[in-house]
């Protein structure tokens, strides 16, 4: 079994104790116990509680410190793809441009046209 | 035969890159749904936490002990909640990914690339007349030049797509998949904490007026009815890790060009589902 997989089996198990230490059943048999009984149950719950915690923050920041170590290689995706799409847009903005040098150049042949 | 060669491999860009889109705009629709979801998971990990202390008060007696345990689940919260923040950001994140490829499927460029061709075209009939009409085969320059851009940009989108999955496959996999590991390990803990709230707040006081010696109240048997209707329920928090299974599916099909129509149709029934609990969990808190 992996690190993980443990993890995985403790919390599940951590949670199914936590959550049959509420019931209405565990609570009618602790009211038959002592005072001192039932503050021991009462902490052995929350320490359940807690150790869940702890270890249901530990899997979590597994993840995100390895989502954190994949950052950089998105962020550059979403750069290159940014730079694809100024790329597109560049063809429209030269085929203008050149246009605008033909219409020019129109304008000249026929003013030579008519005056030479 | 060149232009039908063409026209062949310009229309499977434009369906790779009409594929791109919906792919793109299902990975928009599921890291949409991610911090909603993370929000609620910390709402139910917070009730269920004070449920667990306020059950626990009532056999400690002790005042200092009473708030150092309040104290140790404080910090466990706020250790969450930063660790949460950090995954809600990351989830921004892909969106900005899947939006960059829909900014490509979806530019206008073609519109605008065909409208500043033709102006070129009516240009260089100016100087050249009878250009715009000169024929290739039965149709004009002119006729030529929609298509023609719509094509060649299709190509050059499907080129640009296909340019980042040879780069970046691996790095979008890696991060779909710590996605999908995340939303297992905060749907197992909103199960066992819905769990939880409805244990206490819907069966045990069903099982106490059972057990108890009083008369038993006229709605119990809807109230076991709902309770029951209530754990159903709490599958629907599983939509979340089936679609990042299906995102991630989808994905691999799509980098090694085998995504279909049907993988397409799963995904985006299964992102629908995680919009529809995403919608659901917004409507409970309003």
């Amino acid at each position: 079994m992996s690190p993980s997989e443990v993890k995985k089996e403790t919390l599940k198990t951590l949670r199914q104790t936590r959550n049959a230490m509420m019931t209405a059943a565990w609570m009618d048999a602790l009211k038959k116990k002592s005072a001192e009984e039932r503050q021991e149950a009462a902490l052995k719950l929350l320490d359940v509680n807690s150790a869940m915690h702890e270890l249901q923050n530990s899997v979590l920041a597994d993840i995100r410190d390895k989502l954190i170590a994949n950052e950089a290689a998105l962020l550059n995706g979403i750069a290159g793809l940014g730079k694809a799409l100024d790329n597109l847009n560049q063809v429209k903005k030269v085929i203008n441009s050149v246009g605008k040098v033909l219409d020019v150049v129109a304008k000249v042949v026929k003013f030579v046209a008519t005056h030479v | 035969m060149v232009v039908f060669i063409a026209v062949l491999s310009g229309c499977a860009a434009t369906q790779v890159v009409k594929e791109s889109d919906q792919f793109a705009a299902n990975g928009i629709a599921f890291s949409d749904s991610i911090a909603p979801l993370i929000d609620e998971s910390f709402v139910l990990a917070v009730n269920a936490d004070s449920m667990v202390l306020a059950q626990a008060r009532e056999n400690i007696t002790d005042s200092g002990v009473r708030g150092a345990q309040l104290k140790q689940s404080d910090k466990h919260l706020e250790t969450r909640l930063k660790i949460l923040r950090d995954l809600k950001r990351h989830a921004y994140l892909l969106r900005s990914y899947f939006v960059a490829i829909r900014a490509i499927t979806q530019t206008d460029a073609a519109s605008g690339i065909t409208e500043a061709t033709k102006g070129l075209v009516d240009q260089m009939a100016k100087l050249k007349p009878g250009i715009a009409e000169a024929a290739i085969g039965e149709k004009s320059v002119s006729e030529f030049i929609e298509p023609g851009v719509k094509l060649a940009v299709a190509a050059y989108q499907n080129k640009a797509l296909r340019q980042e999955l040879s780069e970046r496959a691996d790095t979008i996999d890696r991060e779909i998949a710590l996605q999908e590991a995340a939303l297992t390990a905060i749907y197992e803990q909103m199960r066992a904490d819905k769990e939880l709230e409805i244990l206490v707040k819907v069966r045990n006081p069903i099982f106490s007026a059972y057990t108890g010696q009083g008369k038993l109240p006229n709605d119990w048997s809807r109230q076991r009815v709902d309770a029951f209707k209530l754990v159903i329920s709490i599958d629907s928090y599983e939509d979340a890790v089936k679609a990042a299974k299906a995102l991630r599916q989808s994905w691999q099909a799509f980098a090694e060009k085998r995504l279909d129509s049907a993988s397409l149709l799963d995904l985006t029934r299964l992102t629908q589902e995680l919009v529809a609990l995403v919608k659901k969990i917004k409507a409970e808190h309003n």
